[in-house]
């Protein structure tokens, strides 16, 4: 039986790196940011945990669709790093800006293959023909065809921000275990504010609370007249690239953001016996790579985590000089993220993590 | 004698209150100038009378009058003429105006201008081909600006005004002002909120602007932190001891139609009154009891930024719009109102706070049925 690992984390935590870090492990299928597009950045998150139980097509739908948040971006030529897919046009592949580019083709198969398009082919037949159950079932099935398929022993699913649906992927996997990426909240924050990812998921916010609906599902637009002017530039027919680089996302409003994911997130991950948690501090993968990434690789693979000296050589290349930018802020702004950043920080304390 | 009313805004929350009492008071005919949406004038005239009648209580009584004295005529004050294309078949005596935008972001300045400057203006020269002799115009009694203390019935002398909404509606009591065809009554209600014994009201700005600009920053806060509204109290700029002038929207239309039906001004005479709460809550306690009914914790009242921190800046931010109802003790002056309507009953104006959160629960009810299908972000 193949093992499930997640990787949880409030978004910019540094999780990125630990996909690429277990993208070089031959016997690890490191499943990047699957979550993160399927749900279309977190805003069709029931649409993608349904309560009943699902089937192949289901799932085939879910995971071909060009989602239009994430497409709309893609469109407007403010992706996301993360974006692995060469949507820019040219070449020989399937889709770009204008035809849009499915969810699990944005970055989760590209992470896997230089060839994107024939896997997500190789897919459809299989992920179609997947029997009745859980969506939590069907996710597990597809991410098993994608260990198998390159011979891993397990698979371990990091999507950005997905410390937001921990509760979530515990009850839908209940015998998966996870890993918790935990960062300064004060560089999160900083982080978060410059990243197109967060700015767009913290729009669809603003727009979905001011609207009352979904403007990428509904055309009612009663409580547009209580937009701000920023904001009504940003519906998904007014959007304009330069009104979303424009638009600011406070490095406070993050600082707030992230506390709210840490308590809430802790909380949840609370509820987990010891055995499937593990949390790691991403600042000591920069101060102390060699004994991080070796606690995290034998917790992935307890039996017998392979050649662990040249693993962590290979994965320590990775790894850049640690910084921290958040000190260097004028003091208005830095006094501003602490006090948004208190309550996660509190909470982590109370758990034996201190910054 | 009967005579006949046009009315201009007879959808809006005002316009068809406004309707609605002189079916009441009176056997008048009443020609209402309706901007066909997506449904044709009449239709949307009926129905816009039928909901507003049903929401205040009326509707067994005034179904038939609604049907059998009230006219739709095809139109649009952004029009010349209002839009109405044959204005020569019209004839009415009493001309009543409330059309309006009542946004205020500055992407709508230009509509608000053609709608409420522009459209006054094709109201008066509609008025005069018509043939009518009383002007009536529903103006604001914010537009006072941001002038404190007493403010009389008076032509408004206010130099700052603070958004666009306060801007258009003075400089539409300048041309009815400067418009001598008509004897000139101009009313200015304050924050118009539901009616007193239903709690009915068919247009949601002012109060349910401030209450729905609450719901949303406790909704949008809520999927950045869960329970931090909760937890932190926020600091809102106001002037403690001031009166929130708010005043069911059945003792506007009463008023205006007592006074309109008291007698008639000749052409050139110009009189003002002020529809406003005699007997005004005081505003830190209607903002407290919104706060509660929100979910949000007692806010904390305060005369000056000092002491704000980020959320409170983003907070007061958003409410900026409402600043000139906040700050500033303004007092209207109802002398003129008291000397054609007298004594008034104290008790439909009273909103001690159990009347103020049955007004703001009515609505909040509303909206939360409105936006329950918001999806999870978790």
């Amino acid at each position: 039986m193949i093992d499930q690992v997640f990787v949880v984390g409030t978004g910019r935590c540094g999780s990125t790196l630990i996909s690429n870090i277990l993208r070089l492990h031959p016997r690890i299928a490191s499943i990047s940011e699957f979550f993160s597009f399927i749900t279309d950045l977190g805003c069709q998150v029931s649409t993608a945990f349904p309560s009943h139980e699902v089937d192949g097509v289901w799932l085939w739908r879910l995971i071909s669709t060009a989602w239009p948040r994430q497409n709309l971006m893609i469109r407007h030529d403010v992706a996301m790093d993360e974006v692995l897919y060469p949507f820019q046009g040219g070449g020989a592949h399937r889709f770009d800006r204008n035809s849009g580019v499915p969810a699990i083709s944005q970055v989760t198969l590209p992470h896997l293959s230089g060839e994107p398009d024939a896997l997500l082919d190789e897919l459809e037949p299989l992920v179609c023909a997947l029997p009745n159950g859980t969506p939590g079932t069907l996710f597990a099935q597809l991410f098993e065809l994608l260990a198998v398929r390159q011979g891993s022993d397990v698979w371990v699913e990091r999507s950005g921000g997905s410390l937001r649906i921990a509760h979530r992927l515990i009850e839908h996997f209940p015998r998966a275990r996870f890993v918790h990426i935990v960062r300064d909240g004060r560089d999160v924050a900083l982080s978060m504010s410059k990243h197109h990812g967060f700015k767009m998921v913290l729009i669809c916010f603003q727009l979905l609370e001011t609207l009352g609906v979904d403007p990428f599902v509904s055309m009612e637009r009663r409580w547009e007249e209580d937009m701000s002017d920023d904001l009504a530039s940003l519906l998904p027919e007014t959007f304009s690239r330069e009104a979303f680089l424009d638009f600011s996302t406070p490095p406070p409003l993050c600082g707030h953001y992230w506390s709210g994911e840490i308590l809430e997130g802790l909380s949840t991950l609370d509820s987990l016996p010891k055995d499937r948690l593990l949390t790691l501090r991403y600042e000591d993968f920069l101060t102390d790579p060699a004994q991080t990434i070796s606690r995290l690789i034998r917790y992935i693979l307890p039996a017998d985590p392979g050649d662990e000296a040249a693993f962590v050589r290979r994965a320590s290349s990775l790894l850049r000089a640690p910084s921290t930018r958040w000190i260097h802020s004028e003091e208005k702004a830095r006094l501003q993220l602490e006090d948004a950043c208190q309550p996660g920080f509190s909470s982590l304390s109370a758990r034996g993590l201190q910054w | 004698m009967t005579s006949t009313h046009l009315v201009t805004g007879a959808t809006g929350f005002v316009g068809s209150a406004l309707v609605l009492e002189l079916l009441s008071r009176t056997k008048d005919q009443i020609v209402c100038i309706v901007r066909p949406g997506q449904v044709d004038a009449a239709t949307r005239l009926q129905s816009a009378l039928l909901s507003a009648a049903e929401s205040y209580g009326l509707l067994e009584r005034l179904r038939r009058d609604i049907f059998e004295r009230c006219r739709a005529v095809a139109g649009d004050v952004e029009q010349p003429d209002c839009g109405v294309a044959s204005p020569e078949q019209l004839t009415c005596d009493q001309f009543w105006h409330s059309a309006a935008s009542l946004r205020f972001e500055d992407r709508y300045a230009a509509e608000i201008t053609r709608v409420n400057v522009q459209g006054t203006a094709h109201a008066l020269d509609l008025a005069a081909k018509v043939g009518a002799s009383q002007f009536h115009y529903i103006s604001t009694a914010y537009v006072a600006g941001s002038d404190e203390g007493p403010i009389l019935e008076q032509k408004s002398s206010s130099v700052r005004r603070n958004n666009y909404y306060e801007i258009s509606k003075a400089q539409a009591e300048e041309l009815v002002e400067a418009d001598t065809r008509f004897g000139r009554r101009i009313f200015r209600p304050s924050i118009v909120i539901g009616h007193s014994r239903t709690l009915g009201a068919t247009n949601f700005t002012g109060m349910y602007g401030f209450l729905r600009k609450l719901e949303v920053f406790h909704g949008l806060m809520q999927r950045t932190q869960a329970g931090l509204m909760q937890r932190k109290a926020l600091r809102l700029r106001l002037d403690v001891g001031a009166q929130l002038d708010l005043v069911p929207i059945d003792r506007v239309v009463e008023n205006a139609v007592t006074i309109a039906l008291s007698g008639r001004l000749s052409a050139g005479e110009l009189a003002y009154f002020h529809l406003t709460n005699p007997h005004a809550p005081i505003m830190e306690q209607v903002i407290a009891t919104m706060f509660d009914v929100v979910g949000l914790a007692a806010p904390v009242f305060a005369s000056d930024k000092s002491e704000f921190d980020w959320i409170d800046d983003k907070f007061n931010e958003r409410i900026d719009f409402y600043r000139s109802y906040l700050i500033g003790h303004k007092v209207f002056d109802r002398s003129q109102v008291a000397r054609i309507v007298g004594d008034e009953p104290r008790k439909p104006y009273e909103l001690p706070n159990h009347i103020v959160e049955q007004h703001c629960r009515w609505y909040l009810d509303r909206l939360k049925q409105e936006r329950a299908g918001l999806p999870a972000t978790r």
